[in-house]
């Protein structure tokens, strides 16, 4: 339903020697799909990239090079007029919901700005819809004429996912939903967006550094590393056969409840900057099975099976 | 094992528009010689207040000792003068923070700060302390250390600042660490190497440790004991086996039930908790959680519940008043 074509997104920043300027390739070739009613989780440390591809994706960053194919129509190469019509479809929930909603706007105003823009509808039209939508989501309909300073985080967080989901959209890239929220907030906000995924079809490409969220709510995951994605598969194949060291040092790192004493395998070294990166493999310097070619050669693309893809000299080498 | 810190039924207030709002109640907990014991809760808990009360760094304009007692080795630190305060603040008691970018000093060098408690409570001689310092350096695992000592924080990464507020802590060996949140800003391959780097120190230094998280995974990974707080009190505490193996407490099921497991792919919805943690001012009536709780009966409303049980695991909820008699 959305294919994304080796899509790279470069800044250019300044240097701090005078006329220098440097390359920041946040985002460095990228390839993957989803699928229509399919959750791709995107997992990666800060910095990685992550928002930046998800902003990308919706045309909100300018991409360097790449297409992103949405009935087969590559959305980069729109203007913002054309874009328009898509973006209906193509919706964005941010991290933090303290800023992402606008202080001085009522809920109303909130949940039907976007609604009155791309439908055709009169404003008690649209009190109805925002009504259906807040009882849906678990709040009272009598709060439309509040401001977001009433609410809670994870009350505003739900009104974040009502002001997206009245539109009907296609695809909702998740930016980290949940990592503002407590723990018992987060289950709800998880268990919210699990419900409409089945009941309205939706697709989502949901982005997070916590495994844990990540791997109960995707259908596929993707693996990122200093802008590159580094594996890419089903739910089970990542976490059942996980073939690049990182993705493998990533899921052991997760401490888990029911597991309390398991042995953990922990890479050494800091993340390197995503200015100058490492040649060869990003991820050569933390490597445990890292060997010469690794420092000088880029990684090639590896099919371990139609839906598991793996950038690494040596898959599977680990574990 | 003795008790190096006991905490008996520690109240605090905090002081506003001349009333009084209680903010930590009945706080009961020890921390045995060399044991990890972890507070775990959601934001607003009261976890990191417990853990600012123990040395008196609350600052008592605002807030108050109401009642109770915080014993360290046997001497109560409500009793303490500011000077006896001030050698147990950093030397015997060493803290670190969440946030390593604003825990240390953005305008100093790295060696100035990481010196300054040993200058303070061991000796003035600047030469020992810096050789002690580089020595601890090397041992959390920072390289390069020459460079690093002249260096300032915003040179430096989460993970690295963080090992040297770690070093820093360790400056005056101190009895208890007080680690508040110490992972959760980093990283996870950088938390686990932190992680490691805490156990190792532990064995080594044979210091206690308070592990204040809001991750239980973590916590119930690396703790001997475990302290679930609510809304300014302690619902449910005990050994870790026995607290995550079976939990009593419904806050503490539904705070476990509300975390996903790795590698389960069974696709059965998270237990989520309706409503808020109150803040202090809007502390219920009866038992605190008796508004979010499913298993809420009249009593709850009116009338909080008393701690029962054993050392093992040990319990505030009306469910269980009746096993204490039993097992009386």
């Amino acid at each position: 339903m959305l294919e994304i074509q080796n899509l790279s997104t470069h800044f250019h920043i300044n240097s701090t020697k005078l006329f220098q300027k440097l390359t920041l390739k946040a985002v460095e070739n990228v390839s993957f799909t989803v699928a229509s009613n399919r959750v791709v989780g995107l997992v990666g440390e800060s910095g990685c990239g992550k928002s930046t591809l998800g902003k990308t994706i919706l045309g909100l960053t300018k991409s360097t090079e790449g297409k992103v194919l949405y009935e087969d129509k590559n959305l980069l190469t729109l203007s913002n007029r054309e874009f328009l019509p898509y973006r209906k479809n193509l919706q964005i929930i941010f991290q933090d919901p303290y800023s992402s909603l606008n202080p001085r706007m009522t809920i109303f105003e909130i949940l039907t700005e976007g609604l009155l823009h791309h439908k055709n509808i009169s404003s008690s039209e649209a009190r109805f819809l925002s009504i259906a939508m807040l009882e849906k989501v678990g709040m009272k309909s009598d709060i439309l004429e509040r401001y977001p300073h009433e609410f809670s985080g994870g009350q505003r967080q739900r009104i974040a996912i009502a002001r997206t989901l009245i539109l009907e959209p296609k695809f909702i890239v998740c930016d980290e939903v949940s990592s503002a929220l407590d723990v018992s907030n987060q289950a709800q906000v998880i268990n919210l967006l699990n419900d409409f995924k089945s009941s309205m079809g939706l697709s989502l490409l949901f982005i997070s550094h916590d495994l844990k969220i990540v791997s109960y709510i995707s259908d596929e995951i993707a693996i990122m590393y200093l802008g590159k994605i580094v594996e890419y598969g089903t739910k089970s194949e990542i976490l059942n056969s996980p073939h690049h060291p990182y993705t493998f040092a990533l899921f052991s790192s997760v401490y888990d409840i029911h597991n309390r004493k398991k042995k953990r395998y922990v890479v050494k070294g800091e993340i390197p900057g995503v200015v100058n990166k490492p040649k060869g493999c990003y991820f050569h310097t933390r490597c445990p099975i890292a060997k010469d070619i690794c420092k000088t050669v880029d990684p090639p693309l590896k099919n371990m099976s139609d839906t598991h893809k793996v950038y690494c000299h040596f898959p599977g080498e680990i574990g | 094992m003795t008790d190096l810190l006991r905490l008996e039924n520690l109240s605090v207030h905090l002081l506003a528009n001349h009333s009084s709002i209680p903010v930590l109640q009945d706080i009961n907990f020890s921390v045995k010689e060399g044991e990890i014991l972890a507070v775990v809760g959601e934001s607003g808990c009261g976890k990191s207040l417990t853990s600012l009360a123990l040395t008196r760094l609350l600052p008592e304009k605002v807030f108050s000792y109401h009642s109770g007692k915080i014993l360290f080795q046997n001497k109560n630190v409500l009793e303490f003068s500011e000077t006896e305060l001030y050698s147990l603040r950093g030397g015997e008691i060493a803290y670190i923070f969440q946030d390593p970018f604003t825990s240390l000093n953005p305008i100093k060098k790295i060696k100035d700060q990481i010196i300054e408690p040993y200058i303070i409570h061991i000796s003035p001689n600047k030469k020992e302390a810096i050789e002690k310092a580089e020595s601890l350096l090397a041992k959390v695992g920072i390289t390069d250390i020459k460079d690093r000592m002249e260096a300032y924080p915003g040179q430096m990464s989460g993970g690295i600042l963080q090992r040297i507020s770690i070093a820093m802590s360790l400056m005056c060996n101190p009895k208890l660490l007080v680690a508040d949140e110490p992972t959760s800003a980093l990283d996870v391959t950088i938390q686990s190497q932190l992680v490691d780097l805490l156990m190792e120190i532990r064995r080594e230094n044979k210091m206690s440790i308070l592990f204040i998280s809001h991750d239980i995974g973590l916590v119930s990974s690396i703790s001997d004991r475990i302290i679930i707080m609510y809304a300014g009190q302690i619902v449910e505490s005990g050994t870790v086996d026995s607290v995550m193996d079976t939990p009593l407490h419904p806050y503490t099921t539904a705070l476990l039930g509300a975390i996903p497991t790795i590698g389960d792919f069974s696709h059965k919805r998270l237990d989520s908790i309706p409503g808020i943690v109150p803040a202090p001012i809007d502390f219920p009536k009866g038992c605190h959680f008796h508004a979010r709780c499913t298993k809420a009966m009249d009593i709850c409303k009116t009338k909080n519940p008393l701690i029962t049980g054993r050392e093992s695991q040990s319990v505030r909820c009306f469910l269980y008043e009746g096993e204490q008699t039993k097992n009386a």
